[in-house]
C-alpha cells in the first residue's frame, strides 16, 4: 500500500492532448474515482500509472518511488480491464496463479494465495473452470482476484463494470468497496457513471480534455460543482440558459420572476446558466414566506410524469424556460405553483 | 403528390416482399453452386482424380495387383524416407522460432522495415529460391566469401549440396509465410490480455510464449501445418540445392520416372508422403477437436 503522487503528467498524441498537466494524489488506502466522458483521458491516465503509456513529462510516485519511467511489470500495480483480460486458455486456478508463480512463490504458498484470492471475492470451487464457463459478473471478480493475489501496492480499475448488466453492476460496486476498505489498498477507479464514482468514492476527480476540471470528496463536489460542466456532468436535470439583466439595484439574472445574483465576472447581456436539480427542489401550492436561505420561483404545472415513488412535473415559469421538479403528491395540471429551492443548492454560472 | 406516390408504391411493394426471400433463396443457392462449381471442378480434375488414381497405381505392378511397390519403394528408400521426415521436422522448428520470434516483436513494436523485408521471399518462386541460394552458399559462394574476408580462414565448406543448405533454404521460404499467418493471430489477441501478464510482473517474452502464443494456437498450428506440407512436398528446392544422397522423397518420385518410367514405385511414394501428412493432420485435428470441446 502506498500514496500515489502525480505531477504535472501530460501526454499528446499528435494535436490531442490526451493528458494535459493532470496532479492528483492518492491517500494511502483510499479510493479515488476518476470521472469523466469518453475521451476525457481517464483510460489515458490509469494507463500512465500501470506503465503501458509514457506520459511526454510529468511524474508519477508511488510511495517514496519514482515510477514515471518504470517497465509495467517492475511497477507493482495491479489492473483490472473493463474486457476483464482473462486469459481463454488458463483455468480460473492458472489465471489468478500466473502472477504468483512470476514472484517465484512455492506451490503450497500459491495454492494458499489463489484459495484465499477466490474465497476473498466469493467465488470458491470454481478453481478448475475456464473463463469461458463464467458469467459475466464472475469474470470480473477473478479479474479482480488475479488482481489482488499479488499484494499490489495499488490497485487499479478501469471501468470493471461498464460490461454487467445493472443489477450486477449495483451489488459488485459495494463488494468492491468493502474489499478495498478491508484490504486497505489504494485504488484508482476509472468510471463515466456519476453515481458509482459517487457511491464508491473517498474522493472524485472529474476530468475533461485531458484536465482536472475538479477534485474533492463526493459530498463536496457535487453540493458545489465548480464549474458547468461538473454540474452538469454529476447529474443536473434542469440546466436553463438566459441572459444577464441590469436595473438600479445591479446585474441580475431572473427565474421564476425572482431576482437572482450572477457571477462578478458577467456583464450586462452575457449568458448566464441557472442550473438545479429536480429532486433538491421543494414543489409547494401556497407562497412560502420570503427567506435568506432559499429562492422563490413562480411557475406553472404544465406537464407531469409518474416515476412510481414520485411525480416529477415540469414546470414553466414565466421567462418561458420549463423545469423538471419532482414532487411526492399528484396535484392538477395548470395550477400556479411555487417552487423553493435553497440558495446554495441553486448552481448560477 | 411524390410522397403519396411513394406510399403507394411501398403498400404494393409489401406483398412482393413477403414472397421475395423464396424466390431469392433458390436463385442464391443455384448461384451459390455456379459460383463455387470452377472450384470444385479444378479440385476435382487437379486433386481428387490424380489422388485416386496415384492410390490405385500406387498397388498396380508389373507383377499384378498388390503391394510390390511399396516393398520396393521401402527397400529402396526407406533413408531418404527418414531423411524426408527429419529435414522437414528442423526446417519446421526453426520456421517456427523464427516466425515466432519476428511476428512476436512485431506484435509489441513497429518496425516498418522489419515488416516489409521478412516477406520478401513470399514472392520470390521456389526456383529462383532454389537457385539463389544454391549460390549464396556455395563452397566459393557469397556466403563464404563474405566470411573468408571476415576470419581469414581461406578455404570454408559450403552449406550448399549438404543437408543444412537444404535447411537454410527452406526455412528462408517457407518462414515469411508462417510470419505473416502468426503475426495476424498475434495481432488479434487483444492488448488488454498482454497488458494483464506485463502489470502482473512478466515480460515480454513470457507475455508471448505463455499468454499470446497459446491463445493464437490455432492459427499458430495452421500455418505449420502448411509449412510441414509445402515443405515435404517440394521438389526444386531439393533438387537445386539438396545432397545427392540422401534425398527428398519427390526427389525420389521424380527420379523414378524420369529415368525408369516407374510409376509404380513413384506413386507408392506418393503415398507415403500423403500418410505423413495425415498423420500430421490427425494430431492437428485432434488438438483441435480437444480446444473445441474445452
Amino acid at each position: 500500500m502506498a500514496t500515489l503522487r502525480i505531477k504535472g503528467l501530460t501526454k499528446t498524441y499528435g494535436q490531442l492532448k490526451a493528458l494535459d498537466n493532470v496532479d492528483l494524489t492518492v491517500e494511502e488506502g483510499k479510493l479515488a474515482a476518476i470521472l469523466g466522458p469518453s475521451g476525457s483521458g481517464k483510460s489515458t491516465l490509469v494507463r500512465a500509472i500501470a506503465g503501458f503509456v509514457v506520459p511526454d513529462c510529468g511524474e508519477i510516485f508511488l510511495g517514496e518511488r519514482d515510477i514515471t519511467h518504470e517497465r509495467p511489470e517492475h511497477r507493482n500495480t495491479a489492473m483490472v480491464f473493463q474486457s476483464y483480460a482473462l486469459w481463454p486458455h488458463m483455468t480460473v486456478y492458472q489465471n489468478i496463479a500466473f502472477g504468483l508463480k512470476l514472484k517465484k512463490k512455492t506451490p503450497e504458498e500459491i495454492a494458499k494465495k489463489v484459495k484465499w484470492a477466490l474465497e476473498l471475492v466469493d467465488l470458491p470451487g470454481l478453481e478448475e473452470r475456464l473463463p469461458t464457463q463464467l458469467s459475466g459478473g464472475q469474470q470480473q471478480r477473478v479479474a479482480l482476484a488475479r488482481a489482488l493475489v499479488v499484494d499490489p501496492e495499488i490497485l487499479l480499475l478501469d471501468e470493471p463494470l461498464s460490461n454487467l448488466d445493472a443489477k450486477i453492476r449495483y451489488k459488485l460496486r459495494f463488494e468492491i468497496k468493502k474489499l478495498q476498505k478491508r484490504l486497505n489498498i489504494t485504488t484508482i477507479y476509472i468510471t463515466h457513471d456519476q453515481e458509482e464514482a459517487l457511491s464508491i468514492a473517498d474522493s472524485v476527480v472529474l476530468l475533461k480534455d485531458g484536465r482536472v476540471m475538479q477534485a474533492g470528496a463526493p459530498q463536496d463536489i457535487y453540493s458545489r460543482p465548480g464549474d458547468l460542466f461538473v454540474a452538469e456532468f454529476l447529474g443536473a436535470s434542469n440546466i436553463v440558459t438566459g441572459k444577464t439583466l441590469r436595473d438600479e439595484g445591479g446585474l441580475y439574472a431572473s427565474l421564476g420572476g425572482t431576482r437572482l445574483p450572477v457571477p462578478d465576472d458577467k456583464k450586462e447581456n452575457d449568458e448566464v446558466s441557472l442550473i438545479l436539480r429536480a429532486d433538491e427542489v421543494e414543489l409547494t401550492t401556497e407562497k412560502p414566506a420570503e427567506s435568506e436561505d432559499y429562492y422563490v420561483l413562480k411557475g406553472i404545472l404544465c406537464d407531469q410524469m409518474y416515476l412510481g415513488s414520485r411525480w416529477r412535473y415540469e414546470v414553466s415559469t414565466p421567462e418561458g424556460h420549463s423545469l423538471l421538479v419532482d414532487h411526492d403528491r399528484n396535484l392538477a395540471a395548470h395550477s400556479e405553483i411555487y417552487l423553493c429551492i435553497s440558495r446554495d443548492r441553486l448552481y448560477i454560472y | 403528390m411524390r410522397l403519396a406516390s411513394s406510399k403507394q408504391a411501398s403498400s404494393v411493394s409489401k406483398p412482393g416482399k413477403t414472397q421475395r426471400p423464396r424466390g431469392r433463396a433458390g436463385q442464391s443457392n443455384l448461384s451459390g453452386i455456379l459460383l463455387v462449381l470452377p472450384a470444385l471442378i479444378v479440385l476435382g480434375v487437379l486433386y481428387i482424380y490424380p489422388l485416386i488414381s496415384s492410390i490405385i497405381m500406387s498397388f498396380v505392378s508389373e507383377q499384378g495387383i498388390g503391394l510390390y511397390n511399396y516393398r520396393k519403394a521401402i527397400n529402396l528408400y526407406w533413408v531418404d524416407i527418414f531423411f524426408t521426415i527429419g529435414i522437414t521436422l528442423i526446417s519446421l522448428a526453426i520456421v517456427f522460432i523464427i516466425s515466432v520470434a519476428i511476428a512476436g516483436y512485431l506484435r509489441f513494436n513497429q518496425w516498418p522495415f522489419l515488416n516489409f523485408v521478412y516477406r520478401l521471399p513470399l514472392f520470390i518462386p521456389f526456383l529462383i529460391a532454389g537457385h539463389s541460394m544454391r549460390v549464396f552458399l556455395a563452397p566459393h559462394g557469397i556466403l563464404n566469401i563474405i566470411l573468408t574476408r571476415i576470419t581469414g580462414i581461406p578455404e570454408l565448406p559450403g552449406l550448399a549440396f549438404g543437408w543444412p543448405g537444404l535447411v537454410i533454404a527452406f526455412v528462408w521460404k517457407q518462414f515469411p509465410q508462417a510470419t505473416l499467418l502468426i503475426l495476424g493471430a498475434f495481432q488479434s489477441v487483444p492488448d488488454s490480455c498482454i497488458e494483464a501478464a506485463l502489470n502482473l510482473g512478466s515480460n515480454k517474452f513470457r507475455a508471448i510464449w505463455q499468454i499470446v502464443l497459446p491463445i493464437a494456437s490455432p492459427t499458430v498450428l495452421v500455418a505449420m501445418v502448411l509449412t510441414f506440407v509445402s515443405t515435404i512436398g517440394c521438389l526444386t528446392i531439393p533438387l537445386l540445392i539438396g545432397p545427392s544422397k540422401p534425398v527428398m522423397l519427390p526427389v525420389d518420385m521424380s527420379f523414378r520416372i524420369t529415368y525408369f518410367n516407374d510409376w509404380g514405385v513413384a506413386n507408392a511414394l506418393g503415398v507415403i508422403s500423403y500418410l505423413l501428412v495425415i498423420g500430421l493432420s490427425f494430431y492437428y485435428l485432434r488438438y483441435m477437436v480437444k480446444k473445441e470441446e474445452a
